[in-house]
């Protein structure tokens, strides 16, 4: 007779010969060779034409350098829905993971606390969704980013930094954070993420984005 | 049950690991079966909770299929790398107050129904599985049964236990692996 053990075993093993836990394990599927070529060339070819489009464009003028004007992109920006409902995810789930403030001891949940999923974004990318309640509404300037941490995994089951210095910004959310306090957003992840990361939601003063501001929630996505 | 590649049950678990990473599923049926019995015993010794313990088993093979890339032999069974896997899933459920499941999301695994008579099975795998091994390890000779509990189940360095029974932490390895080697033959290789 099968038994629960043995229906488990039989989809497991089904999952392992499919590679589900190879798909698993990678935040964003591989894009084919031949795809990755023709960006290559795409982008190549346009950066030449819009290095020749400024270059002729201040010999013409006679403008000096330093007044030919430049696009600036700002930082990539992470919808906030709220209090709207977030659109539906673009692809499977491949994790989520509490965000909890600093120094939160196990098995607390404080007022201020999270979620972050994260969805593959077919055929080439990878999406993220991050709710919060309990945070204090943006004023003055100020923004809420979103930054990934390399991490690893560690043989005990916990997870360790191993990059501090080198913080990843995923996004500044917009619009702010309202009266409600409580945050509904959707971004995309660039394909250079980590593996394994410590996601961090920080307070950014003035806007500005250099570096991580002060930690508002966080927790460990392994990927 | 399925009768199973003969060879596979020959392998070793770090042999089953590496063909599990590469979409061998007939590897995963040998290493599961391998380590069911113990899996189940430690987790019902620690929640004495029948269901949960189904529910937690389905969530630490997944978590065992997701990681085995990752595992890297560092003894000659992959017991003590499951149990921690074991160990870290029931400390996760407890901290959330439910039963984890993001390595079956991430999988993709379907919820399986839980019956009465599964409830029995929990229990009689858990005898094998605490039966079998304390069995085992209660009769290696008292040299390599001391070195084995200190190492493998008290997770103490070999600094340590050197340390105590005043010799060098070469021949506390070398009982530990005389251990694992005699424990892994009388449970039909590892």
């Amino acid at each position: 007779m099968i038994d629960y053990y043995d229906r488990l075993e039989s989809q497991l093993a089904h999952l392992t010969a499919r590679g589900a836990h190879g798909r698993a394990r990678t935040w964003r599927p591989t894009v084919p060779r031949v795809r990755l070529g023709l960006v290559a060339v795409v982008a190549a070819v346009l950066l030449v034409v819009a290095v020749g489009a400024v270059l002729l464009s201040a010999g013409t003028s006679h403008r000096p350098s330093h007044q030919v004007t430049t696009v600036r992109h700002g930082p990539p920006a992470v919808h906030n829905y709220y209090p709207g409902a977030l659109p539906p995810p673009s692809g499977p789930l491949v994790c989520n993971a509490d965000l909890e403030p600093p120094g939160t001891p196990p098995g607390i949940q404080r007022a201020r606390h999270g979620m972050v999923f994260a969805y593959d974004k077919p055929p080439t990318g990878s999406e993220f969704t991050i709710t919060a309640t309990g945070l204090k509404p943006t004023a003055g300037g100020d923004v809420y980013a979103v930054w990934a941490l390399p991490a690893v995994s560690l043989p005990s089951g916990g997870y360790q930094v191993i990059k501090p210095e080198s913080p990843q910004l995923l996004g500044v959310i917009r619009p702010g954070v309202g009266s409600s306090g409580k945050l509904a957003a959707q971004g995309v992840a660039p394909g250079n993420i980590p593996p394994v990361l410590e996601l961090v939601l920080t307070l950014q003063p003035h806007g500005s984005v250099e570096r991580p501001g002060g930690i508002v929630l966080s927790g460990f996505a392994p990927l | 049950m399925m009768v199973l590649n003969a060879g596979r049950e020959r392998w070793s678990d770090r042999e089953l690991l590496s063909a599990i990473a590469e979409r061998d599923g007939d590897a995963f049926t040998v290493f599961y079966r391998r380590h069911l019995p113990g899996t189940v015993a430690y987790l019902l010794r620690e929640t004495r909770d029948r269901e949960a313990v189904a529910d937690l088993t389905a969530e630490v093979f997944a978590a065992i299929m997701l990681a085995a890339h990752r595992y890297r032999p560092e003894k000659d069974t992959a017991a003590p790398w499951v149990l921690g896997i074991a160990r870290n899933t029931l400390g996760a459920s407890r901290r959330r107050g439910r039963v984890e499941a993001r390595a079956r999301h991430r999988l993709g695994f379907e919820p399986l129904e839980l019956e009465d008579s599964d409830l029995e099975r929990t229990e009689q795998l858990a005898g094998e599985g605490s039966g079998r091994a304390s069995e085992l390890v209660e009769s290696l000779p008292g040299d390599e049964r001391h070195a084995v509990k200190a190492r493998i189940v008290d997770e103490r360095t070999y600094g340590e236990i050197a340390s105590e029974l005043h010799c060098s932490e070469l021949v506390i390895r070398k009982r530990v692996s005389r251990g694992l080697a005699r424990l892994r033959e009388g449970m039909g290789g590892a």
